[in-house]
């Protein structure tokens, strides 16, 4: 077997394997124990008909469609390992902490909006008691809630895209 | 032999002769039970993923047409749900160091076997039933 065969073999792999939201070990694994099945049909195919190119060929149409490994491959990898690479994987590191930072504006408006709207809704009239907590403290976490979305949505989006690339 | 072949480019396993009157299976139907055939076939014993690929095609007297890289997902599902477990083989001789890995059933494996039949048989009575075809 020439070093072409195995070039080609190997990148046709890594095109079902190299973007795999998985960790470089499972990715290891899976390059590993799919080239050697790729080796092994080339071989048998080789053995069949005696052409490089018409074995290389085969051995493509044997395996399957890149795309649709890659499709098939991601749903064999753990929902915790895509988090947490999604999280903590290599790039769009900015884009990842403004994740967390819209999470965690969220959650800190919601603070202040839920007694806010406990104390409308339980008072009967604005008093000068109760007048901070509606008055300033509910627009307040409005803002802050609504800000932490938007971060939170316009990061996520840039993650997935990022993802993408 | 060659001349079918020809004829069938997208054959993953070259079909042999006393096979080809049979129907064919495609990859389309075969995705919601890929899982428990896989058990069942590991179930004859161990064997890596291009030696379960040949007795799946065995198995189904040629009908059964997938594409054999679709064979890891399912295996590496199988693994991570614990039903599989897989060693690396010693000896790599004629493929550039790269390993092939042998599956073998645990025993959760065996269970959940045991209930994929179950299912099915339950499965094939009730439309089987419906569909006036009965197994």
């Amino acid at each position: 077997m020439n070093n072409v065969v195995l070039n080609e073999l190997t990148a046709h792999l890594a095109e079902a394997i190299g973007s795999l939201p998985a960790s470089a070990a499972r990715r290891q694994t899976m390059q590993e124990e799919l080239l050697a099945h790729l080796l092994d049909i080339y071989d048998e195919e080789l053995e069949q008909f005696k052409d490089e190119r018409t074995a290389l060929d085969r051995t493509k149409q044997r395996f399957g469609r890149p795309d649709e490994l890659r499709g098939e491959l991601v749903t064999a990898v753990p929902s915790v390992e895509r988090l947490i690479l999604l999280i903590c994987g290599k790039g769009s590191i900015m884009w990842r902490w403004l994740w967390i930072v819209g999470v965690l504006g969220m959650f800190v408006g919601m603070g202040f909006v839920m007694p806010a709207v406990h104390q409308l809704r339980s008072a009967d009239a604005i008093t000068p008691g109760n007048r901070f907590g509606i008055g300033v403290l509910l627009p307040f976490g409005v803002v802050l809630t609504l800000l932490g979305l938007g971060v939170f949505g316009y990061s996520l989006h840039r993650v997935f895209r990022a993802g993408r690339c | 032999m060659t001349k079918e072949i020809a004829k069938d480019p997208l054959t993953q396993i070259n079909r042999q002769t006393k096979y080809k009157d049979m129907q064919e299976i495609s990859g389309d139907h075969l995705r919601g039970h890929l899982e428990t055939l896989i058990l069942s076939i590991l179930d004859q014993g161990p064997g890596h993923g291009l030696e379960i690929s040949r007795r799946l095609h065995d198995s189904g007297c040629g009908a059964l047409r997938l594409k054999e890289g679709s064979l890891y997902p399912a295996l590496y599902r199988l693994e991570n749900s614990g039903l599989v477990e897989a060693a690396w083989e010693e000896e790599t001789k004629g493929r550039r160091g790269a390993r092939r890995r042998i599956y073998h059933l645990t025993a959760k494996g065996t269970k959940a076997l045991a209930k994929g039949r179950q299912e099915w048989q339950h499965f094939v009575k009730i439309l089987g039933g419906i569909l006036g075809a009965p197994a």
